[in-house]
């Protein structure tokens, strides 16, 4: 976090809009924000106020309808569909708030699923460590539907982090989880952080899982209302 | 894990729809191989009849235009005994050539000494005869359907003068087996010629136009009528494997040709025009059965597909999300759906072999059209057809996968995580 190093995300005054019939919906009314490499930061705010949208766009899923996004200095409008599909699979872990596993493939399967569409050899192996490191290793043959909530959420977490990406988003992580599963959940993310540098945004309803971020973000309307770095 | 398995997991998520696509997957495909192999038996019986029974052989050779302009001038197109004799060395020289035989047809008037009808001989040899028709003799043994009613056994070398006619017109004159009759007809040169001959055998055409009509004769019979010492308007030539006729014909074409003679052959099938009506009538009766399989495949494909794509579209939203190209997402439903209709086609596969044992065991018989006797109702396996249908299927399974599959991978990625 050398003050000098570009950052790993830089948003320029980012709206996108939504049109619904008639009206439009304006989710993100000007946003710009730096992120940089090994932040642990939290977005929150009301319902509405454009969490999911902006989370969407830092992930590459989605394009601002006006403004600009770099990734580590790459212009994302410079990129074609299947190269940025490539790019997140190489660079961006996700994890969702119903944790979206295949429920057909085992925990291992599961893990081992973006590394293989990366056609990384030692997918088994690699998915193997990632659940290990999550405090999964004897869960590894289970199905999705054999495991807790706050087990498939780590299984999710291991999925994103097997394939050692650059940034890993959380878009309410935490929304179908008792809170003693959401502390577990923010806690390894932030030991993940730690341990591995990973770079991680998570969006969250809960101001007790706000306490041990590194930067905070506010959001209304689409807009940043607070940007707080430390905790 | 890999991406097969990934499809073929797919199709157990929702178990009792790939079922039902499946089955409709599985019955079209046995009802196509089971009468693809029904058609291919009676084809065979049929090739057989036409080659054996008819006495056709595999080829016949004659004088270049005989077929159009031999019956306005006999005499020209007649092949002089010298060509018989050098042409059949040189096709028995050839590899799968088992038998040349010379030919002659007659016309002419038969009597019982009161009264008289036309009729149309063949003159062939009786030993030829015999060997031409026991092709047909050795498949009624094998499927025990019956006795030999050609009547041919009754020529015989040894008593040159006796001639089988068919039953139709043996009846027309009250002959019978071992009755004498008499045979009058023009000479090659225009006089008229008559000889008394033997009854032998009676045997039916199958063919109500022919049967008071057809008789076979032994060869040198015709040659004394004709007045035609030697000679023959064609050969027939016997092969060792039907599968060599096209080859052997153009084979021969050439050969012949580079030696001076000015031929034409024409195969068992266009001889045999019983042959070619009934695969013209089959082959279109398949394609139907064809079409509306494929597409019933299609549209259950298609549906079943459909209504996996639209349940698994927040799945296809992460997926594009964790790194999956679009092209991904379309390969993994086409594949799936390929898979469902390869299983459904081996599904289909035993079926159809449970079905045909089933058949063999049961020793069902029936009447076909144009036929007197019962036969056996046989179905083999016909398996050109059945890869060809499989592939065609697994084609048309994917394609109808493809639309729906495009679908998905187009929406866009945060519209398809958001469906709920
Ligand atoms: N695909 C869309 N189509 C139309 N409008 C949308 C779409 N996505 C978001 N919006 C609108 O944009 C605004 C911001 O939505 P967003 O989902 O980003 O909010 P959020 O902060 O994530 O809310 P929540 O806390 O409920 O998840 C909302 O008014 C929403 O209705
Ligand atoms: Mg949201």
């Amino acid at each position: 976090m050398t003050p000098t190093a570009p950052p790993l995300l830089r948003l320029r005054d980012v709206h996108r809009r939504f049109h619904l019939g008639t009206t439009t919906v304006e989710a993100l009314a000007g946003v710009t924000l730096d992120i940089h490499a090994g932040e642990f930061m939290a977005v929150w705010g009301p319902s509405g106020s454009g969490k999911s949208t902006l989370m969407n766009i830092l992930g590459l899923l989605d394009a601002p309808s006006t403004g600009e996004v770099w990734f580590e200095g790459e212009g994302s409008r410079s990129l074609g569909d299947d190269a940025l599909t490539d790019f997140r699979g190489r660079r961006i872990g996700f994890v969702f708030q119903s944790f979206n596993l295949v429920p057909v493939l085992s925990a291992l399967e599961n893990v081992m699923l973006p590394l293989q569409i990366g056609g990384e050899p030692d997918a088994r192996e690699r998915a193997g460590q990632a659940l290990a490191e999550v405090g999964l290793e004897r869960f590894v043959g289970s199905r999705p539907d054999q495991l807790s909530g706050g087990q498939r959420q780590r299984v999710a977490i291991a999925r994103a982090l097997g394939i050692r990406p650059r940034l890993v988003l959380a878009d309410e992580p935490t929304a179908n989880l008792d809170s003693e599963n959401s502390r577990m959940v923010v806690d390894l993310m932030r030991e993940m952080n730690r341990a591995h540098g990973v770079t991680f945004v998570f969006t969250t309803h809960d101001p007790r899982l706000l306490d041990h971020v590194d930067r905070k973000i506010l959001l209304r309307d689409g807009r940043i209302e607070q940007d707080e770095v430390g905790s | 894990m890999n991406f097969l398995s990934l499809s073929f997991r797919g199709l157990l998520r929702n178990r009792r729809r790939s079922l039902v696509t499946l089955l409709a997957i599985a019955l079209g495909f046995a009802a196509i191989a089971l009468f693809a192999g029904y058609t291919h038996n009676i084809y065979r019986g049929l090739s057989l009849q036409a080659i054996h029974g008819e006495l056709l052989g595999h080829l016949t050779l004659s004088k270049q235009g005989m077929s159009r302009e031999g019956k306005l001038d006999p005499e020209r197109y007649l092949l002089s005994r010298e060509d018989v004799t050098r042409i059949t060395a040189l096709i028995r020289a050839v590899p799968h050539v088992v038998l040349v035989t010379p030919r002659l047809t007659l016309s002419g008037i038969v009597s019982n000494g009161r009264a008289s009808t036309i009729f149309v001989a063949e003159g062939v040899e009786p030993k030829a005869a015999h060997e031409l028709h026991a092709g047909v003799l050795r498949e009624l043994r094998l499927t025990q359907t019956g006795k030999d009613e050609s009547g041919v056994q009754s020529l015989d070398p040894a008593r040159p003068d006796t001639v089988v006619l068919t039953r139709g017109l043996a009846d027309l004159l009250h002959l019978k087996p071992g009755g004498q009759a008499a045979l009058l007809s023009n000479t090659l040169s225009g006089q008229a010629n008559a000889l008394d001959v033997t009854v032998g055998g009676l045997f039916n055409t199958g063919n109500a136009a022919t049967n008071d009509l057809y008789a076979f004769m032994p060869l040198e019979l015709v040659r004394s009528l004709y007045d035609a010492e030697g000679r023959a308007d064609r050969l027939t030539i016997l092969l060792d494997d039907v599968d060599q006729t096209e080859a052997v014909r153009s084979h021969l074409l050439e050969r012949l040709k580079s030696a001076g003679y000015a031929v034409e052959i024409r195969t068992w099938n266009e001889l045999s025009a019983f042959y070619t009506q009934v695969h013209g009538m089959f082959d279109m009766i398949f394609g139907f059965i064809f079409g509306i399989v494929l597409t019933v495949v299609i549209m259950s494909v298609a549906n079943s597909m459909g209504m996996t794509v639209v349940e698994r579209t927040r799945e296809i939203g992460t997926l594009r999300a964790i790194g999956l190209r679009r092209a991904g997402v379309v390969r993994l439903f086409m594949g799936e759906a390929a898979l469902l209709t390869l299983i459904g086609c081996v599904t289909g596969l035993l079926l159809t072999v449970a079905v045909k044992y089933g058949i063999d065991v049961a020793g069902i018989s029936y009447v076909p059209p144009n036929q007197t006797s019962p036969v056996p109702l046989l179905v083999d396996l016909d398996i050109p057809h059945i890869l060809l249908t499989a592939m065609m299927m697994a084609a048309v399974g994917a394609l109808a996968a493809w639309l729906p599959a495009r679908r998905a991978a187009r929406q866009p990625i945060i519209d398809a995580l958001g469906h709920v």
